[in-house]
């Protein structure tokens, strides 16, 4: 058994807030390129658009102007609550996919090989090894009507009409899929890693069969942090951009296209920026109730075992 | 009928052989021992009867019945694996229900089964624990108390007492010997530790590279070796080759690298013959006593090299005159010589103590 206790407790004489000085470089590209940002995009949030008689000349909003118009628009106008709502569904079917498909993915990896392990987690890392906009534009000469699946399956006489793979949910989640599943398999395949093997074949001496041994031990041991990987695909998943604007139609676009839309093309930067705190907002709610969720059935597992 | 039963069994792993026609039989209610250096093949048969490993080729029967294709969890086996395995999700009392759960066993009797086999194992009381709240010894017990409690046919150990220190392994042994016998559980143990395999067993199967060098009570494996290598993996062994070079009666004349002594003509043997003499360290005798004795023993004057003192015994490196040299082990008994470094003094061993080995 590792007992990392024992080695933490060397490190203890060092006086106790003296490595806090290692996360200023972080504290100033946090404070500069995120919080600083972030401060200012709730600002904009907070005034009108710059109509021709404003007096300031900011071409983003008008100082003149403190009010909550904005979000009162985003609230009375249920295009808006559409479009949340939408993004959040999509983000729940991409999510379910990517785990679905990251979870026997890693536990194939875990069984591998050492050599064909690597080969394959190398496979696992190449999508991100590419530029998105080229990936994603390569996933779109492979679905889109005229693309390499459809036209070959055509020319082979297999399907009369082209396969609805593009401008749809489908394409959508298929892409968002590729760009997120890499971050989840990584996580599970460490999770597996850290696991005694000792423990499934503790399981199958003692009687259970191999689906129950991986069930008691294995899965019910990475449950957390599968959740935790589910989470962060979610999060991922909710800020959606490339896949709904190169793969989808406007039925699914995300709030993150729709503060595009606002900000560029309707020159609405407050409007924009409400949109993009809003959803700040909601990623910081799911956050809370999720991680609330997640201790919650953590202790339910513990209470169920318990009553064995 | 034999609780266990090898028939031919082999391992290949690719080229490499990993057991090699291996046969061998457990007794029912016997306590038998793997016992090997590492390479051997003894985890990777102890592997196979459990059946998380595949044979190449053989059979296996456990109670009578060809488990060769059956599958780990249809065996009914208790493992207890070197790193316990314990669940760490689940208490102890969840660990020990864990094998009476699969076998569909109802609520009620799981309880009492599992309050029964810890206090069997001294754990009353920590059921509710986890395991890492538990001390090594501690959590060895649950792991030897989850594998009996569904009372299974036959209970595999692999290096169970591996990560206990010194003093407590000596109690597990002790504790473990006798819960085996009080249950009447057909049980193989693996070791490479030979002192642990000849304290316990009933029988001990020694293997050399994945073949049985040989199988028979601690005492027959200690005092009839049956290869040369069985004789020197046990205790501490002087060990000889030379040839005989002259037949005297009932002695041969052997003739080492750079000296001369005489053994015991137990076998067929012709001058010029290549033989292996082993000698156990405990049987030679040192001073005088080593004169004093009668005409059928070896005597020859020696320097002591180096000494080790190790409580119970010294264990002394000598010299003798020609520049072979020996180890010696004695006992320390009440006003008994020590001998230092550089002391001169006679060693003797009788003639009949001396194993032989004729090389083919």
């Amino acid at each position: 058994m590792i007992k990392p206790t024992s080695q933490i407790k060397k490190f203890k004489p060092i006086r106790k807030l003296g490595w806090l000085w290692l996360l200023t470089p972080s504290l100033i590209l946090m404070g500069g390129f995120f919080v600083t940002p972030l401060l200012w995009l709730v600002r904009v949030s907070l005034y009108d658009r710059p109509g021709s008689a404003s007096k300031g000349g900011s071409r983003f909003y008008d100082p003149d102007t403190l009010t909550f118009k904005q979000y009162g628009e985003l609230w009375s106008d249920s295009f808006y609550g559409q479009v949340f709502l939408a993004t959040v569904i999509q983000a729940l079917v991409i999510t379910l996919v990517v785990m679905m498909l990251a979870y026997p993915c890693a536990v194939i990896i875990h069984r591998m090989g050492a050599r064909l392990k690597s080969g394959a987690l190398l496979l696992v890392m190449l999508p991100k090894l590419t530029n998105l906009l080229v990936l994603t534009y390569g996933l779109l000469v492979l679905f889109s009507n005229s693309g390499v699946i459809n036209q070959t399956l055509l020319n082979l006489k297999i399907i009369k009409e082209p396969l609805p793979m593009f401008a749809n949910l489908f394409a959508v989640v298929a892409t968002e899929t590729v760009i997120i599943a890499p971050y989840p398999i990584l996580i599970l395949v460490s999770l597996f890693e850290g696991l005694d093997p000792a423990l499934e074949q503790a399981a199958r001496g003692m009687g259970a069969n191999p689906f129950r041994s991986f069930y008691e031990t294995t899965f019910k041991l990475t449950l957390p942090g599968a959740l935790t990987g589910a989470f962060i695909t979610f999060i991922w998943a909710l800020g959606a951009y490339i896949g709904p604007i190169v793969m989808g139609n406007p039925d699914n676009y995300t709030v993150a296209v729709q503060v595009y839309t606002e900000t560029f093309d309707n020159n609405n930067w407050p409007l924009g920026a409400a949109l993009a705190t809003s959803n700040v907002l909601l990623v910081v709610a799911l956050f809370v109730t999720l991680d609330l969720l997640q201790r919650s059935i953590k202790k339910a597992a513990r209470r169920r075992e318990a009553s064995v | 009928m034999q609780a266990v039963r090898l028939e031919a069994v082999s391992k290949m792993y690719g080229e490499t052989v990993a057991v090699k026609d291996l046969s061998l039989e457990v007794a029912e209610g016997e306590f038998l021992f793997l016992l090997g250096p590492s390479g051997s093949g003894k985890t990777t048969v102890l592997r196979m009867i459990g059946g998380y490993e595949q044979p190449s080729s053989g059979k296996i029967e456990i109670g009578g019945q060809d488990v060769t294709q059956l599958p780990v969890h249809q065996r009914n086996i208790g493992m207890v694996f070197q790193s316990y395995a314990l669940f760490p999700h689940m208490t102890v009392a969840q660990n020990v229900a864990f094998g009476l759960k699969m076998r569909h066993i109802a609520k009620s009797e799981i309880k009492q089964r599992v309050a029964e086999a810890l206090e069997l194992v001294e754990l009353d009381g920590l059921g509710q624990r986890y395991p890492n709240q538990l001390s090594g010894g501690q959590q060895q017990r649950v792991a030897l108390a989850r594998a009996i409690v569904y009372r299974p046919a036959l209970l595999l150990l692999d290096e169970p007492l591996a990560n206990l220190d010194r003093r407590l392994r000596d109690t597990m042994r002790i504790e473990l010997k006798q819960l085996q016998r009080r249950l009447g559980l057909t049980t193989i143990m693996v070791t490479h530790d030979q002192e642990e395999s000849l304290s316990m067993a009933d029988r001990v199967a020694l293997l050399y590279r994945g073949s049985l060098e040989q199988s028979g009570s601690s005492a027959e494996i200690y005092n009839q070796p049956a290869t040369p290598f069985v004789a020197a993996f046990i205790g501490e062994m002087n060990v000889f080759r030379g040839q005989i070079s002259q037949l005297a009666g009932t002695e041969y004349i052997v003739q080492a690298d750079n000296f001369k002594f005489r053994v015991a003509a137990d076998h067929a043997a012709r001058i010029g013959d290549d033989i292996t003499v082993c000698l156990r360290a405990e049987r030679l005798v040192l001073g005088q006593a080593a004169l004093e004795s009668d005409t059928g023993w070896n005597t020859f004057k020696a320097t002591v090299e180096f000494v080790s003192y190790l409580g119970a015994s010294t264990l002394y490196l000598l010299r003798l005159e020609s520049g072979a040299t020996l180890k010696a082990l004695q006992t320390n008994l009440v006003g008994q010589t020590l001998y230092s470094p550089g002391q001169s003094l006679m060693v003797g061993w009788p003639v009949a103590s001396a194993i032989c080995f004729l090389n083919d």
